[in-house]
């Protein structure tokens, strides 16, 4: 597949799983203003935002012809998916502790954003430092 | 106790990697991107090795040096 199909392929997905997204949140809005429906929106913006910024840069590099991904950012990613998982179990150990304060549904939804956005900084960290 | 005190100071010693790419970069009037294109990386990875920032693979690194025509102990300098 050329670069370019599957630049169209990866927008298409990206679209579509923001779409469905979107239109989840706006199904738990219309119920009531949750913790369900602040979780799908605040999933919806992190993941239009990384679609946005990720589609930008691959837009840019077929461009100009640069491949997208090459051994440092493969290190970049590696290093950060590796420290993300490491602190994870941390989190995840400080989330058991309050788990009594709150439902599994907040539980598991706070988790996995706490470790989303830890991923992010992470990666944004070694982006300039290695 | 000497051991020890050379022990110590082999493991402080920290080697430091420059490289000539800079220069050779200039001399065949070549821009960080135009290098990143000929060994199919992306221009950070340039900027960063040029920088001594990045260590790369001795793949890439003999990538480099046969992109400036060059050997990659010319191309690297280490400073213990």
């Amino acid at each position: 597949m050329t670069e370019k199909k599957q630049f169209i392929v990866a927008t298409l997905m990206l679209s579509l799983f923001t779409l469905v997204l979107l239109v989840l949140s706006i199904v738990f809005i219309l119920k009531g203003i949750t913790f369900r429906a602040i979780t799908a929106i605040l999933a919806t913006v992190i993941l239009a935002m990384i679609s946005i910024f990720i589609l930008k840069k691959r837009y840019e590099d077929i461009k100009t012809g640069a491949p997208f991904e090459d051994e440092r950012s493969k290190k970049v990613r590696m290093y950060s998916a590796g420290y993300t998982f490491f602190m994870s179990n941390f989190i995840w150990l400080g989330m058991m502790l309050i788990k009594d304060y709150l439902s599994s549904e907040q539980v598991i939804g706070i988790g996995v954003l706490i470790n989303l956005a830890l991923f992010g900084a992470i990666y944004c960290y070694l982006c300039k430092k290695i | 106790m000497q051991f020890i005190a050379i022990s110590a100071k082999k493991f402080k010693m920290k080697t430091r990697m420059k490289t000539r790419i800079k220069e050779l970069r200039a001399r065949y009037d070549l821009t960080q991107e135009a290098l990143a294109k000929k060994v199919n990386v992306r221009r950070e990875t340039i900027s960063f090795v040029e920088k001594g920032t990045y260590n790369p693979s001795l793949l890439l690194a003999h990538r480099i040096a046969v992109a400036l025509n060059t050997t990659i102990e010319e191309l690297f300098i280490f400073e213990d």
